[in-house]
Parts: structure tokens; sequence; C-alpha cells
């Protein structure tokens, strides 16, 4: 029984399975990495908004310590989390279109390491009400959408050859604990 | 938990990217900062003042017969990019050589008893917290943002305003004075 079963699993032509699965078959996909592409786009828009502005910051900068701790401490966190969205984003569109089963581990980094200067900079700017509540909630809701998505998504499973994106995962780590605590 | 990987990927090169547009900025600003007069103290700000008093004079003139000074009898011209009162909107190249020069955060020009033009600079703490020079139509100094001369008493080689001590202006040259406040606002 059990060797007809392990015949069963690698007789499956997975080369098969990803000839048949291309980017363009996972629909929700586009969506998601057009989600990513602006999300580099807003990144950009702000930071080359400073950049024709630089010189101006900079004559603001430079002739008062008062300004720089302010521009330090409300533009920090913007700075770290601009850095972030940037980088892992970037990785994230890169690792889909090339069938890098990374994708899905800088997409998690990019939730941890953009979540925590947003929620600072909300802070600084919201303070501790029920709009700063929302704002930081709601980015953290639609990204684990997407990594439930993921995870159950066969179709992206085929297209990454198996479920290799989900080795080393955080979530799946997670989901994976859950799924033995209750099958026991 | 992840295997590490120190090749290039596109984070690094988006990374890169706007890196090298910092840098770039970084060293056009440093060209840009050095063309400018290096005021560290009262004594340099007056030298340059005397240096370009034909200048000075003559953006002065251009100022008070423009026709906005005319109209509204004031004008405020300013450092900030994002207001109307944008010195390079006023396309004066005069203006904007001051403006540079200077590092003048604001120019205010008033007409309603006398013509007064004043040019602040940018903060230096190593001079004052507030400092710059002023022109007055009369060749008399001027009270802290006020006409009334009666304020003024004689300190050293300038004068200080009865109600605020803080402030101190002297004479550079004919029309012109420096002043300088210390702790405005607290």
């Amino acid at each position: 029984m059990l060797e007809e079963q392990k015949n069963k699993y690698y007789n499956r032509d997975y080369s098969q399975n990803i000839n048949n699965h291309k980017i363009s078959d996972i629909k929700l996909t586009w969506i998601f990495i057009l989600y990513n592409i602006l999300t580099i786009a807003f990144v950009s828009i702000v930071f080359f908004w400073f950049y024709f502005r630089f010189f101006y910051f900079a004559d603001m900068i430079i002739s008062d310590i008062v300004i720089l701790v302010f521009a330090l401490f409300f533009g920090g966190p913007l700075v770290i989390y601009g850095i972030m969205e940037a980088y892992f984003s970037s990785n994230t569109v890169w690792g889909l279109i090339s069938r890098k089963s990374d994708f899905f581990r800088y997409f998690e980094k990019k939730i941890i390491f953009t979540n925590i200067p947003r929620i600072l900079i909300i802070w600084f700017s919201h303070g501790n009400s029920k709009t700063s509540l929302l704002f930081i909630g709601l980015p953290i809701a639609w990204d684990i959408m997407w990594i439930l998505y993921f995870i159950n998504s066969r179709k992206i499973k085929d297209y990454f050859d198996g479920n290799n994106y989900l080795r080393g995962s955080i979530y799946s780590g997670i989901v994976g604990i859950v799924k033995i605590y209750l099958e026991e | 938990m992840y295997e590490r990987k120190s090749t290039l990927n596109a984070g690094h090169v988006v990374l890169l990217f706007f890196m090298l547009c910092i840098i770039i900025q970084v060293i056009r600003y440093s060209i840009y900062e050095n063309g400018r007069y290096h005021i560290n103290s009262k004594e340099k700000l007056i030298q340059y003042v005397i240096k370009d008093e034909a200048k000075l004079d003559k953006l002065v003139n251009s100022l008070v017969n423009s026709k906005e000074f005319f109209d509204k009898k004031r004008i405020s011209i300013d450092y900030y990019t994002e207001t109307s009162k944008y010195y390079t909107n006023y396309n004066n190249e005069l203006l904007n050589e001051i403006f540079y020069n200077y590092k003048v955060s604001n120019l205010y020009a008033n007409n309603e008893k006398r013509i007064y033009v004043e040019f602040s600079l940018m903060k230096r703490s190593n001079i004052a917290y507030g400092y710059g020079f002023y022109y007055t139509e009369d060749d008399k100094p001027r009270a802290w943002q006020s006409d009334d001369e009666d304020r003024l008493i004689v300190n050293g080689n300038g004068y200080i305003d009865e109600k605020e001590k803080e402030y101190y202006t002297e004479k550079i040259i004919n029309h012109w004075y420096y002043y300088q406040i210390n702790n405005w606002g607290f």
C-alpha cells in the first residue's frame, strides 16, 4: 500500500505541470504584482519629490540643529520604510516573474520590516487613536490575505515546481504547526 | 532559518539606483554650498554688505519701484519653494544672486512711514538666533519690528531696543544696518 502511494507520488510529472502553468494563468497573481509595482511607484514618487527639493531641505537641515533633530525624528522611520518597501517589493516581483521560489520569503520580510516603521510613523502623526489602528490594521490584513492565498493556491504550487516556495517560510511554519495540532 | 544569498538581486539594484541619485545630489549640493559667501560672524557679514553695496542698492531700487510694491505697499519674498512668494518666481537675477550668496530666508519690504527693506538670513546659531541686515530710506536705525525710534538706546557701536532687550542693531554704511536678535520667542 505504502509502495503504491510512493510510486504514485514519484511518477507525477512535475515538469509537465510546470509547462502547463504560466504566471499568466494565475490571474490573482497579476493583481499581486500590480500591488507591488504600485508600492514601488509610490516610494519612487516620494523619493523624487524629495530628490528635486534636496537643496532646499539640505539648506534647512544644515542651518539649524533643531530642524536636524526634527528631520531625523520624523524622517528616519519614513526613510527606513521606503528602503524596506522598495527592496522587498522589487524582489517579490522579480521572484514571481523569474520563478524564484524565495519571492514568498521576501514578501514575509516585507510585511515584518515595513510595518515596524509604518507603525512608528502613524503613531507619530496620528497618536493612539481609532484612525491610527485602522491605518495600521488594514495594510497588515491586506498582506496576510495574500499570504493565505499563496499558501492555499494549487496553481502557484505547480508554477513553482511543488511547494518549494513554502520551505523556510514563517507563515507556512505556523500553518504547519496548527495543522499538526489539529490532526492530533 | 533562511539561506543567506549575497548575490545582487532586483532589490539591490533599486536601492543602488536611489543611493546613486542621493550621492549625485550631495556632490552637487557641496559644490553649490561652496560657491556661497561663508558668513560665520557678524564682521564677515558687514564686510560682504560693504562689498555688495552697489548691488544691494540696485536691488532695493528695483523692488521699491515695482508695481507690486506700489499697489500693496509691502512685499514679502521667501525661500520656501511651495509658496507663490518663492524668490525664483520673480525672475530677477540680482534677487537670485543675493538670496544665494547670503542664504536669505526672507526678504520683507514695507512702506508705511518710510521705505524699509529687511533681509533675514538663515539661522546660524554661532552668530545669533535671528540676524540679517536692512535698508532704511532715511538712514535711521529701526527698533524691533517697529518704526518707533524713541525705543532705541545707544549701546557700544549700535543700539538696543528698550522693549526687546535681546535686539541689537548697528550701522554698516549709509542706509544699511546690521541687526540681530537673541533667543527670540523664549
